[in-house]
Formats: C-alpha cells, sequence, structure tokens
C-alpha cells in the first residue's frame, strides 16, 4: 500500500483527530473528541451503543460535518471535504451495515473503487499509483472466485468482507473499518482477522471501531474509548483496561459480562 | 453482456427497418402523425431514464427540456436553418439542464425530485408573464420545413441516435457508474466517485436528447404553447418510463410508444379515455413492475428454459 504524499517527516501523525465536536438537535454525538493515529499503527476505538464512534467515523470521512474541530491526514486539513476527495486523498472506509452496488458484481463493485480513484476522474495530484490490485484485493478476502457473481447474491459475512475489499481497492493509506466483525460466522471471523493482520503488516494504518475486543485487542497498539461522545481513554491496551473510568462505564452493563 | 447488448442492436435495427420501409404500405396521414408523435415521446422517455432509472432520481421535470427545445424552434425557426434550430433546440435544453442541475443535484433522494417538480411550473408561468415574445397561451404558430413524411423520418433518425448513444454510454464504464451511484449513493462517495458530477452529466446528457426532440416536436405540431410544461406532460413521461421498464433506455421507448398508440386508439370512445388509460396504467405496474422490457426478458427466459438447460442468466 503506498501512502500519500510523504512531505511529513516519520514519526508526525498521519490522522490527527483535533476537538471535533458534533451535536444532533440538542444530542451531542461528539464532544471535543482528540487523539492522533500514527502511521502504521492498529488503533481500535471501543465504547458501549450510542458513544459516538460511528459518528467519529462520519466526520473523519467527510460524510458529516463537524461543529468544531479539524481533522487532518498527513498534516493536511482534510475537515468536511467531500466524502469523494478525502478517498482520493487516501483515507477509505467501510460501513456497519454493508453497501454493495447491488446490481454489479462482486468484481465491478471492487473496480469502481479502483477506477474511480485512479483512473481518469481521480485527481491527478494523488498520488495512487494505477495498480490493477482489484485481483490482489479479491483474493486477499477470499471473494475472488466468487468475482463475476451478482453481488446481491453474498451473505451478509461475504459482504462485510466486499465492503474491505472495496475500501482497499482505492488504494488507501488509512482505512477505517465500522465493526468489521459484526454479523460475520466463526470461519468469516477468523478470515477477516488474517486480512487484518496481513493488512497491518503490510505497513497499512488501520482504524478499526469493534466491540469483540478479544479478537482485536491482541493485534492492537493503541485504544481508544468514546463514552457518550467523549473520549474517556486513549493509550495502550494494557493502559486502558486498568483505566478506571473505563472500568466504571463498562461495569455493570453487558460489556462487563462480554469481556470479563 | 456483449451478447444481450448485440441482441438488443439486432431487435432495434429489425424494428427500425420496419417502420422506415412501413410508408411503402401505410401512407394515411394520420397513421404517420400518430407514429411520429411516438417517436417523439419514446426519445422523450429515453432520454429521461439515464437519470431517472439508471440513477434512480425520479425528475418530474422534463418536459422542461423538451419544452425550451419546442420554444427556441418558435423564437427561431423564422430566422434560422433548421440544421441550427435543431442545434439551439439541444444547446437551449443544456444550459437549462446546468441553470437547474447546479444547484438540485446536490440534494438528494425525494428533494431532488421534487425540486424537478418545480421548474416546469416555473417555465409554464413564464410563458404566460411575456405573453409579447411567448403568445401566452396561445403559444408560436410553427411552420414546419419538412413535409409529414419527412418529419417522420427525421423523428426516427433521431431515435435511433437517441437510444444507440444512450445504450452506448449506459452500457460502457460511465453507465455502470450511474448504476452503482444508482445503488447506494453513499457507497458511491466512500469508493471515491464524485456523485454530483455524475449525476449532472447524465442530467445534461438526458437533457440534449429532449431538447433535440422538442425541436421536432414543435415542428410536429406546428405549434409551441405553455401546455408543453404542464404537469401531465412531465407526468406522462414519468409513467411511460415505469410502464416500459426503468434502467433500460429500450424499455421506456417501448413505453412511449405503446401508451401514445393506446391514447390514440382510445380517442373514439372519448368519455372512457382516461379510465381505460389508467385501468391499463394500473394494471401494467401491477403485473409487469418491471416494465414492458421486464415482461419481454421473462417470456423469453420462460420459453427458453425448458430447452435450454441453462435458465434465465
Amino acid at each position: 500500500m503506498s501512502g500519500p504524499p510523504t512531505s511529513n517527516g516519520a514519526g508526525a501523525p498521519i490522522l490527527s483527530i483535533d476537538r471535533v465536536t458534533k451535536h444532533f438537535r440538542g444530542l451531542t454525538a461528539l464532544s471535543r473528541v482528540s487523539f492522533e493515529v500514527e502511521r502504521g499503527e492498529l488503533l481500535v476505538v471501543i465504547g458501549p451503543n450510542g458513544a459516538g464512534k460511528t459518528t467519529l467515523f462520519n466526520v473523519v470521512s467527510g460524510f458529516a460535518r463537524p461543529d468544531q474541530g479539524k481533522v487532518e491526514l498527513a498534516g493536511e486539513p482534510i475537515t468536511a471535504l467531500a466524502p469523494h476527495v478525502i478517498v482520493r486523498r487516501g483515507l477509505a472506509r467501510t460501513f456497519q451495515i454493508p453497501r454493495p452496488f447491488k446490481s454489479l458484481t462482486v468484481e465491478a463493485n471492487v473496480e469502481m473503487a479502483r477506477t474511480s480513484t485512479a483512473g481518469a476522474f481521480s485527481h491527478p495530484s494523488a498520488a495512487h499509483k494505477p495498480v490493477d490490485n482489484v485481483e490482489r484485493v479479491l483474493r486477499l478476502v477470499q471473494l475472488w472466485e466468487r468475482r463475476d457473481q451478482g453481488s446481491d447474491t453474498l451473505s451478509q459475512g461475504e459482504l462485510k468482507l466486499l465492503e474491505v475489499a472495496r475500501a482497499l481497492a482505492t488504494n488507501p493509506a488509512v482505512v477505517l473499518l465500522d465493526e468489521p466483525y459484526a454479523g460475520l460466522g466463526p470461519s468469516e471471523m477468523t478470515n477477516l482477522t488474517r486480512v487484518i493482520l496481513d493488512l497491518h503488516r503490510s505497513g497499512l494504518t488501520l482504524v478499526i471501531i469493534e466491540h469483540k475486543l478479544r479478537e482485536l485487542m491482541k493485534l492492537a497498539q493503541h485504544v481508544v474509548v468514546l463514552h457518550y461522545g467523549e473520549k474517556i481513554a486513549d493509550g495502550s491496551p494494557a493502559e486502558v483496561s486498568r483505566d478506571a473510568r473505563v472500568l466504571e462505564a463498562y461495569m455493570g452493563g453487558r460489556k462487563a459480562a462480554e469481556h470479563a | 453482456m456483449m451478447h444481450r447488448l448485440a441482441r438488443v442492436h439486432i431487435g432495434l435495427a429489425v424494428a427500425f427497418i420496419g417502420l422506415v420501409l412501413l410508408p411503402l404500405w401505410i401512407s394515411n396521414p394520420y397513421v404517420i402523425s400518430v407514429l411520429t408523435l411516438a417517436a417523439l415521446y419514446a426519445i422523450f422517455a429515453s432520454s429521461w431514464d439515464i437519470l431517472s432509472g439508471y440513477i434512480g432520481q425520479l425528475n418530474f421535470g422534463h418536459a422542461v427540456f423538451f419544452g425550451v427545445g419546442a420554444y427556441a424552434t418558435g423564437f427561431l425557426g423564422p430566422h434560422l436553418h433548421p440544421l441550427f434550430v435543431l442545434l439551439a433546440g439541444g444547446l437551449t435544453a443544456v444550459g437549462f439542464a446546468f441553470l437547474v442541475g447546479v444547484p438540485c443535484l446536490k440534494l438528494r433522494g425525494p428533494y431532488l425530485s421534487l425540486t424537478t417538480l418545480v421548474f416546469p411550473l416555473i417555465l409554464e408561468r413564464l410563458a404566460f408573464t411575456f405573453r409579447d415574445v411567448t403568445g401566452g397561451e396561445y403559444g408560436i404558430t410553427v411552420s414546419s420545413p419538412l413535409s409529414r413524411i419527412g418529419l417522420y423520418y427525421a423523428s426516427l433518425a433521431l431515435l435511433l441516435a437517441t437510444l444507440t448513444t444512450l445504450l452506448a454510454i449506459a452500457e460502457s464504464r460511465i453507465g455502470r457508474t450511474f448504476r452503482a451511484i444508482g445503488d447506494d449513493d453513499q457507497a458511491a462517495m466512500a469508493a471515491g466517485i464524485n456523485t454530483t458530477r455524475f449525476k449532472l452529466g447524465a442530467f445534461v446528457l438526458g437533457a440534449a436528447f429532449a431538447g433535440l426532440g422538442g425541436v421536432l416536436y414543435a415542428y410536429h405540431l406546428r405549434h409551441v404553447g405553455p401546455e408543453t410544461f404542464s404537469l401531465f406532460t412531465s407526468f406522462s413521461i414519468v409513467i411511460m418510463g415505469i410502464v416500459g421498464g426503468m434502467g433500460t433506455i429500450i424499455g421506456p421507448a417501448i413505453g412511449a410508444c405503446f401508451l401514445t398508440l393506446l391514447g390514440e386508439s382510445l380517442r373514439e370512445i372519448e368519455t372512457f379515455r382516461i379510465l381505460i388509460y389508467s385501468a391499463v396504467l394500473i394494471l401494467c405496474v401491477m403485473l409487469f413492475p418491471k416494465g414492458l422490457w421486464g415482461l419481454g426478458n421473462a417470456l423469453r427466459g420462460f420459453i427458453r428454459k425448458p430447452v435450454a438447460s441453462g435458465g434465465p442468466q
């Protein structure tokens, strides 16, 4: 995976979220959330339902406009740019509930993402190499054999993997995965963990929203905990699991039993 | 996919050869006139389909585009060579597509469709208001540079050009992008597609062919008036598209021919015309949700299934 222009020296965060606030009709979905993602890092965002995790992804990927705050990708401001512009700058995302192009084949779904970010329509300054990575990406998620099938024939779990493949086909430097494990069967989970590990080893920066901590905590280097729109913890998995506020937020809830 | 497209082209060729030779047997000017009207509506409906059927943004104001083409004919017809009038009609429609499209196409879903509803009403009002130029409710009389039969062939030629061009675009990577946006425009954005630009492109493309058709429409009616911008006109196009089969280009053209011929054949029983017409529409939508084109495909699959082993698709 090639990244966007490396004008910044090593050590500068590839993604920086600075005091991002977002309200929905009086409800505060995000309140002055700040954190940084290092190049090549695997960061997991956790927090109970309604904590603002998906809203955070929407703001970062341009699908929602923040009321306050800034987002920078490789030192360049991307706050409130259009989603397609942000993708072409090298930040791709998946959706929690898969959103396939249902009238297209599996391969055409991925090809669409590749051509629109690397083809004639893309921004000339984008650093994407026009590599034909559709096959590589589809093999990675084990959907290559099914490339000619309509995407409407895939199972829910396969559609989640197609989401990942489509995001990867844009040749991103940073990928945001929104609950990639939700709705997967056991073998698909193993498959996804292998994919994530593979991508992590290749140097791709990954930001993952996930409830299933046990699957990912072994891989994560950095955990951010959101609770009612506020960041209540930020650090290594070990630090976060000892954090008093995190324990409090999870204590008594369904999550406490899940992660005990 | 190529096989399917090749079959469509063969079907088109056969149909057009038939229509070109038809006047050798049927010279009744009324029949030729009805067929010309059907061809013109087919141009409007198939050009409507590229935004509405592929991207799924129902345009309730397509009459704006052929209406301004028709008015351009009224204004410029007496002063310019017909070919320049044709060009002017297309360009006027394209201009309006940008004018309407740039502010509207950022809207999504029902908001865009509701906005498209408003523009023909504005133009209808304007036509009434500036009566010195537009002739108000009487409109403008247009003299046709072509004979009835000449106009029939001109309409057929434009219909063929419209269908082949739009089909070629619909089957290209651009058409596939239109479909992807129609499937899920948020996913399309996430895949790096500039959805607003593609929507504007589809809007302008459809407007161009509608504007060209609008010129022939004015020549055919020998008149252009504000009724072109009426809700009924715009809704007729939507209904033709739905009955024919959206997202197929050919389907809406078939729907337009079917409904134009149906409407004309019911002319003699004027009292029940609207009733029968409406009943046919409701039956079509209920029985063939994918339109006449979808019905045709289903029948083909049904006939083939017992013989060939493959089954449909």
